[in-house]
C-alpha cells in the first residue's frame, strides 16, 4: 500500500525517494549528458523539486513518471543552456564517454554494447535506455519525452537498428 | 534482446553513484523542507496524470530566468524606441511640416542656382551689334494694349523687324514661365508708363537691356527665362502676325537647326541622374506599373501585376539610384514614346512635377518636355533593374 509523503515530506520519506530513485535517475540523466558530474547535480535538483513543488502522488508509478518527467527535462534545459550548448567537454570529443572502472573488470561485450548505445544520437539513446535499463513501456516513454507513442515506437526501432548495425551478433 | 539488456545494465552499473550522492541531496531537500520556501502550487500540480503542466513546472528555475530576461528585453526595447523618438523629434524628422520645408528648401536651392546661371547668360549674350536704338521706336501704351496677355510672342510681336535679337532675347523656357513673364511685364508696363522710351533714352540697348531687369525689378522668373537665340535666328515678324505667332508659339519651343529638335531638348543636355535627382525621396511618389504578364509554371495560368505605388523613402532612394545607375551612354531622343515597354514609372512630387521613366529589353527611357531620351542598358544593367523593379511589384 502506498503511503507517499502523506503531505510532510520527512526524513523518512527523504530517505525512501533516494534509496528508491536515486540509481534510476541518476542513470538516466547520464543517458542524456553523458557526463557522470553533470548527471548527479540534475538528479539533485530533481529530488530538490519534489520539496519545492510538494506534489501529492496517488501512487508509485504517478511517483515515478513525475520524477522521469521531471528529470528528462531538467536533462533537456541543461543541454540547451548556453554554456553546454557553447562548449564541449573532454569527454565530448571521445567516441563515447569512458567508463568509471577498469578495463579489466568489464568484459568486451558489455563494454561494446555501452560503447555502442553512448554513441547513439541523443533521441535515440534515451529512449532505448529507458526501455531496456528502466524497464519502461513504449506509451510511459512517450509520456515521459512528451512525445505521441507512435514517435516512440519509432525511435526505438531506429534505435535498435542502430544498435544491430553496430554490434551485429551481439545485439 | 534481453542478454543486451543485461550487458547494458552491467555496463552501466560500473558507472557508480558518488558515495556521498544520496547524503548530499538529503541534506539539500531537508534544508530546503526546513527552509520552508513559499512556493505557489497550481491546480495542475496536484493532477493525478502526468500532465504537461508538470513538465514547465519542473523548470521553474528556467522559467522565472526567461521571464526576467524577457523584462529586461521589453525594458531595453522601450528605451530604445524612447531614444530613438527624441532623436528623431529633435532632428525636425517628425514634424508634420518636415517634408513642406524640404520641398521649400530644394526649390529654393534650384531657383539660386537657375539664377546664376541666368546672370552668366545675361552678361554674356548680348552685344552691341545686337542691338539697336531704332529697334525701341515703340509706344509704351500701344505696346501695352497690343500685348496680349498670357503670351510671350506678344512682346515679340509689337518689335518691328530690326528687333529680332532682342525678341530674342526673351525666350521663354517653359510655358508656364512664359506666362509668368508676360503678365510680369505687363504690369511693370503699365506702371512705369514707358519702359520702351527708357531704352530710347539710354541711346543704346546694351546699356538698357539689363537696366530693365533692375528699374522695372523683375521678379526672379523673369530672370530665369531669359535666354539668348543664336545667332542664325530671329526673322523679321510683321506686327500683323502677332495673333498667329502668338498661338504657335504657346506650344513651339524655338529650334536653332533643321532637326526641328529644341536647345533644351538635345540629348547631350540631358542628364537621368539630375532627373532623377530632381524628385527627393521624401517628397516623391513613384507609381510603377507593369505592363508584361507572366505564366505561372505551376498550373500555367497567366499572372498579371498590378500597378504599385512606391512611398517609403528608403525604397525610393534605392530605386531613384538604381534609374540613372547604368553606364553613361549616349541618349537617343525622339518625340514618341516605346511602345515595348515593361514598366512605366511615374515620378510626382507635391508640387506636382511630374517625370515618367519607361523600362523595356535593353533600354530606359525618360520622357521630359514632350521628348524621350532613351539610353541602352547592358544585360547585367537590364537585369539589375528588372529585379529592382520586379521586386517593388510583387
Amino acid at each position: 500500500m502506498y503511503s507517499g509523503s502523506n503531505g510532510t515530506f520527512d526524513d523518512g520519506y527523504i530517505r525512501y525517494v533516494l534509496d528508491t530513485y536515486s540509481e534510476p535517475i541518476v542513470r538516466l540523466c547520464f543517458s542524456y549528458v553523458r557526463n557522470m558530474h553533470d548527471a548527479e547535480d540534475i538528479a539533485q535538483d530533481t529530488f530538490c523539486e519534489i520539496i519545492k513543488r510538494k506534489p501529492v502522488f496517488t501512487d508509485e508509478n504517478h511517483e515515478k513518471a513525475w520524477l522521469i518527467r521531471a528529470a528528462v527535462n531538467k536533462c533537456k534545459n541543461h543541454l540547451k543552456s548556453g554554456w553546454v550548448s557553447k562548449t564541449s567537454s573532454i569527454d565530448d570529443n571521445l567516441s563515447s564517454p569512458a567508463l568509471g572502472c577498469e578495463d579489466s573488470a568489464l568484459d568486451d561485450t558489455s563494454r561494446a554494447v555501452y560503447d555502442a548505445v553512448m554513441e547513439l544520437p541523443e533521441k535515440y539513446r534515451t529512449v532505448i535506455h529507458m526501455y531496456y535499463y528502466m524497464g519502461l513501456s513504449i506509451a510511459e516513454i512517450a509520456k515521459a519525452n512528451n512525445i505521441a507513442a507512435a514517435s516512440a515506437g519509432t525511435r526505438l526501432a531506429r534505435g535498435r537498428a542502430l544498435l544491430k548495425k553496430k554490434l551485429g551478433d551481439d545485439f | 534482446m534481453t542478454d543486451f539488456s543485461d550487458k547494458y545494465k552491467k555496463a552501466l552499473e560500473y558507472q557508480e553513484l558518488s558515495p556521498d550522492f544520496k547524503e548530499r541531496t538529503a541534506k539539500l531537500m531537508a534544508e530546503l523542507r526546513d527552509a520552508d520556501a513559499p512556493v505557489p502550487k497550481t491546480a495542475d500540480e496536484n493532477d493525478n496524470t502526468v500532465s504537461p503542466v508538470i513538465v514547465s513546472e519542473n523548470g521553474g528555475a528556467k522559467t522565472d530566468r526567461s521571464k526576467f530576461i524577457k523584462i529586461i528585453s521589453t525594458a531595453a526595447a522601450a528605451a530604445a524606441c524612447l531614444t530613438v523618438a527624441f532623436a528623431l523629434n529633435r532632428a525636425g524628422v517628425l514634424d508634420k511640416d518636415s517634408g513642406t520645408s524640404l520641398a521649400a528648401a530644394d526649390s529654393i536651392s534650384t531657383e539660386v542656382t537657375d539664377l546664376i546661371e541666368g546672370e552668366e547668360q545675361e552678361e554674356e549674350t548680348p552685344t552691341e551689334a545686337e542691338y539697336d536704338i531704332a529697334t525701341y521706336d515703340i509706344a509704351t501704351d500701344e505696346a501695352v494694349d497690343v500685348i496680349p496677355e498670357e503670351t510671350t510672342a506678344a512682346t515679340e510681336a509689337e518689335i518691328p523687324a530690326e528687333t529680332t535679337p532682342v525678341s530674342a532675347y526673351t525666350t521663354p523656357m517653359t510655358t508656364e514661365a512664359t506666362t509668368v513673364y508676360t503678365e510680369e511685364a505687363v504690369t511693370e508696363a503699365k506702371k512705369d508708363s514707358a519702359p520702351p522710351d527708357a531704352y530710347a533714352a539710354a541711346g543704346n540697348v546694351k546699356g538698357t537691356a539689363p537696366a530693365v531687369s533692375e528699374e522695372e525689378d523683375f521678379p526672379l522668373e523673369t530672370v530665369l527665362i531669359l535666354e539668348p537665340f543664336s545667332e542664325d535666328m530671329g526673322e523679321e515678324i510683321p506686327a500683323e502676325a502677332n495673333e498667329i505667332i502668338d498661338e504657335e508659339a504657346d506650344d513651339e519651343a524655338p529650334v536653332n537647326d533643321d532637326t526641328g529638335i529644341p536647345n533644351a531638348a538635345r540629348s547631350s543636355a540631358f542628364s537621368p541622374q539630375t532627373a532623377v535627382s530632381e524628385f527627393p525621396a521624401q517628397n516623391t511618389t513613384a507609381v510603377i506599373t507593369p505592363s508584361f504578364e507572366d505564366i505561372d509554371p505551376e498550373n500555367g495560368n497567366v499572372v498579371t501585376y498590378e500597378p504599385r505605388q512606391v512611398r517609403s523613402v528608403s525604397k525610393l532612394i534605392a530605386l531613384n539610384k538604381e534609374l540613372f545607375d547604368f553606364s553613361d551612354s549616349e541618349a537617343s531622343y525622339s518625340s514618341e514614346a516605346p511602345a515595348d515597354s515593361r514598366y512605366i514609372i511615374d515620378y510626382t512630387d507635391k508640387q506636382g512635377n511630374a517625370l515618367r521613366i519607361y523600362m523595356g529589353s535593353r533600354y530606359i527611357c525618360f520622357a521630359k518636355d514632350g521628348y524621350y531620351y532613351t539610353f541602352e542598358l547592358t544585360e547585367e544593367e537590364y537585369n539589375d533593374l528588372d529585379s529592382t523593379l520586379f521586386g517593388l511589384i510583387s
